[in-house]
């Protein structure tokens, strides 16, 4: 079965269609990736999914119910985490906290348990704790060690990256939507990523929805690839099938010459 | 074109600008307390200035990334000169009102007075009395420049001792009664004529301060390091200064007498009003400038519960619906009600954010005040004249309508909203309030319900600043409209900001240097908001991020770079054995 099934999606904004009709299924241990030129309305894909959009049409099915309607935390909750195309981080709390923030939906600690220090909520902070650790550590000693109790904004850029990336991870998503994860990550950091995002589908035996620019990531990683223009699914298949399609070129390389 | 006036010119141009500003407003001429010897509030609020800006430019600063010191003596021409012009702009001041003549200036600025114009030119009419003033402000820059320059070590007891001086001088009213309490003898220190210090009591106060600041600077060091040695003598010290704080909370209000408890317990009201905006504004920010509505709804639920009287033409009648309540059975209830007014203020402005929320809160908190004074609620507030005989909450033989008692009940009411403020912050509930502060469409992505915790925000903040109105009503035990205007609102505001928001002990700082600073020098009571301007104008530009900011480090900093350093090293000589032996490079290219 599939885990995620979006069904003919529609998104306009004013008169510019977004999304027309998009169908994408992701399979339960895969790793999909999402490309297309800039404005084939990939992020808004996303944004439908975790249900920052509501779609004008269609409907969104994860584990076989719909979840068109339901707020974005509910959604959140449901085990679709996701990363932002531009790095959003909580930048004045401290990089645990960060993490820690993401174990929210996890857990369920009242303003009763934290101000009478309950030992069950004892109990559940510690557990929130060691889930967020276990989150950074996935990125081994990037955002180990004293940088867990320094503030977000003082990371570097790819590691506010990882950062967001293991404040997903700390939400224990079973589908994770990585949004151009490596933009603007120098060439090894983009090797070094790449590794991470096989790493979460093998170790933590993740679903991975990816938008991604970078094509030897793309290449790497990816079991299918679905190529996007306009809102509409334009190509399907391994990525020898997409990146050899003849409307996949057209739609990056543009028409031959008309006649 | 400002820039090319010399700097030391231009710092005197701004103090002789605030000379002049305060003389027209009357802090100058109407102060006439005296603070040391014959020397009055005014003279020294009149000096400060000149003095000052003498300081500010004396002292050392980075000059393209070099720390640059003056000499003495060249501190001291500098601060003449600041002076120079300090004088020139008041002898203008002097010059123009004795063209125009007093009675004319005092057409607008009443505070200008003969009297001030005595004070200004001590005494001599014409040039002579402007030239006079011109050297005295040469004078007191010089003095400035002279301390400015100075090495830190001197520079900085120099500025507390001067301070502690000019503080204590307009303290009898506090420092004699708590001397008298202990059974010691004060007129070596004040004058009995002028309750002001004398000169002796002065120059030996200066002294003592100025010796226990230099040493402590000195050696705090190595006392700090001797008490951390290990970690039992730690414990041990932290026990002992705990129980310092704690015996000085208990003994104050006796020491103090009861009409400098009753500030402090105006003090403790506002950190109760702090704690709650605090929650709402730092915690979750949400910027509501409306929460008089929470005192408000503390103080008349707490009226109407514990029995108090409606005011009406005819003398006192009971409110249509009336409990006799005791105040402490009554309390919860008031913690309910304000948090269910929070749910309801809140709900409507869950899509609001940023200045828009600002307005519509703003908008709320004056709903409350003319709700609670309206006509159509007179049956159960009171209308405009309000209520009156609001039970004092007794206890045995405890009656907190007395300044030193309620004293207590405030304290106790702080310590248990400190405590409720301090577990929410480090909690599961405090992270999402802060994570919905930095990026709400963030925090919502990432699992917290923002409704939930908007709302939660309102409903808590509401139940803590209720507790201030409840012992609002409880300290004054009568209540009209006049008590809950914006200002209350504003002022609750300042208190979180000047603290640093989101900074428990900030609130607590706020609250004193916004209400208890005021409150104890009484002489500027009239010139209060002046102040509160000022304070906030200089805060925001000198530092924006409050007294006490709410982010952990600070001394910790020093050792994080250690271990920065430290992990460094240890990654980077890693990462050569790895990347030696990886194969990892080879598809960068």
């Amino acid at each position: 079965m599939n885990l995620l099934e979006v069904r003919g999606v529609s998104k306009h904004f004013g008169g510019l269609y977004a999304l027309s009709g998009l169908d994408v299924e992701v399979e339960e241990g895969e790793i999909l990736s999402i490309i297309g030129p800039n404005g084939a309305g990939k992020s808004t894909v996303f944004n439908v999914i975790t249900g920052l959009y509501t779609p004008d049409d269609g409907n969104v099915v994860f584990r076989g119910e719909s979840i068109v309607g339901l707020t974005p935390n509910q959604i959140t909750r449901l085990g679709i985490a996701r990363t932002f195309q531009t790095v959003h981080l909580f930048p004045n709390m401290t990089v645990l906290e960060n993490a820690m923030v993401g174990q929210h939906c996890r857990s369920r600690t009242t303003i009763f348990g934290a101000v009478f220090l309950t030992p069950s909520m004892r109990r559940e902070e510690r557990s929130i704790r060691e889930h967020a650790e276990r989150a950074l550590g996935f990125f081994g000693r990037r955002l180990a060690g004293y940088r867990q109790d320094q503030p977000a904004f003082s990371l570097s850029y790819a590691n506010r990256r990882r950062l967001e990336m293991a404040r997903a991870l700390a939400t224990e998503p079973t589908l994770l939507l990585l949004d151009e994860p490596t933009a603007g990550m120098n060439p090894r950091e983009t090797l070094e990523l790449r590794d991470h995002i096989v790493r979460m589908r093998d170790e933590l035996g993740l679903t991975i929805l990816l938008i991604e620019h970078d094509m030897r990531v793309v290449k790497g990683v990816s079991d299918r690839v679905v190529a996007c223009d306009y809102g509409q699914k334009i190509a399907e298949g391994s990525y020898e099938e997409v990146a050899n399609d003849e409307h996949v070129i057209e739609a990056y390389l543009g028409t031959k010459a008309a006649g | 074109m400002i820039r090319r006036i010399p700097r030391v010119v231009r710092a005197g141009l701004v103090a002789g600008i605030v000379s002049v500003y305060l003389c027209l407003v009357g802090v100058v001429g109407s102060l006439v307390t005296d603070v040391v010897g014959r020397i009055t509030v005014g003279r020294v609020v009149l000096s400060i200035p000149a003095i000052l800006a003498g300081l500010v430019v004396a002292r050392p600063r980075v000059v393209s990334g070099e720390l640059r010191r003056s000499s003495v003596w060249a501190g001291v021409s500098s601060g003449a000169i600041v002076g120079l012009t300090t004088g020139a702009l008041l002898a203008v001041f002097i010059g123009v009102v004795n063209l125009l003549g007093i009675e004319t200036i005092r057409n607008v600025f009443i505070a200008v007075k003969p009297d001030l114009m005595s004070l200004l030119t001590f005494g001599h009419a014409g040039v002579v009395g402007s030239v006079l003033r011109i050297v005295a402000e040469v004078a007191l820059g010089a003095v400035g420049g002279a301390i400015g320059a100075t090495p830190d070590r001197i520079r900085v007891p120099t500025v507390i001792a001067a301070t502690v001086v000019i503080s204590l001088g307009l303290l009898r009213r506090i420092v004699h009664p708590a001397l008298a309490q202990l059974g010691l003898r004060d007129d070596w220190l004040f004058s009995v004529v002028t309750l002001g210090l004398t000169w002796f009591g002065a120059v030996a106060v200066f002294v003592v301060a100025f010796v226990t600041t230099f040493a402590w600077r000195a050696n705090s060091a190595a006392i700090v390091a001797r008490t951390h040695r290990t970690p039992a003598t730690e414990r041990g010290v932290r026990l002992i200064v705990l129980a310092a704080i704690g015996g000085g909370l208990i003994a104050l209000p006796f020491l103090v007498g009861s009409i400098f408890s009753q500030i402090l317990g105006t003090v403790g009201i506002y950190v109760l009003l702090g704690l709650g905006l605090n929650i709402v504004v730092g915690y979750a920010g949400l910027l509501d400038l409306g929460y008089v509505a929470f005192f408000a709804v503390g103080a008349y639920t707490t009226a109407v519960l514990t029995g108090g009287s409606r005011v009406t033409t005819t003398g006192y009648a009971p409110p249509s619906f009336s409990l006799h309540l005791s105040f402490f059975v009554a309390i919860p209830i008031v913690v309910v009600v304000a948090a269910l007014v929070g749910l309801l203020i809140g709900a409507p402005v869950l899509r609001l954010r940023g200045d828009y929320l600002a307005i519509v809160t703003l908008g709320f908190g004056e709903i409350a005040r003319v709700l609670f004074s309206s006509d159509w609620l007179k049956g159960a507030f009171g209308g405009t004249q309000g209520m009156t005989a609001i039970p004092a909450a007794p206890i045995g033989n405890l009656n907190f309508r007395d300044t030193q008692h309620f004293y207590f009940l405030v304290l106790a009411f702080c310590l248990i909203a400190l405590y409720i403020s301090w577990r929410l912050a480090d909690s599961r509930v405090g992270r999402a309030w802060n994570a919905m502060r930095e990026d709400e469409q963030v925090a919502e992505a990432v699992g917290v319900s923002t409704v939930r915790y908007k709302l939660l925000a309102f409903a808590m903040g509401g139940a803590i600043g209720s507790l201030g109105g409840a012992l609002f009503a409880v300290q004054v035990g009568a209540l009209n409209n006049a008590s809950f205007m914006l200002l209350v609102s504003i002022t609750a505001l300042a208190v979180v900001i000047l603290g640093g928001m989101g900074s428990i002990p900030g609130v607590i700082v706020g609250a004193l240097v916004l209400i208890g600073i005021p409150g104890v020098f009484s002489e500027f009571e009239q010139y209060r908001l002046l102040l509160y301007g000022a304070v906030l104008m200089a805060i925001m530009i000198l530092r924006p991020q409050g007294l006490i900011p709410n982010i952990r480090r600070s001394q910790e900093l020093e050792e994080e770079d250690v271990a920065q350093d430290k992990w460094a090293e240890a990654v980077t000589s890693d990462e050569h054995a790895a990347s030696a032996a990886s194969p990892l490079g080879e598809g960068a290219g």
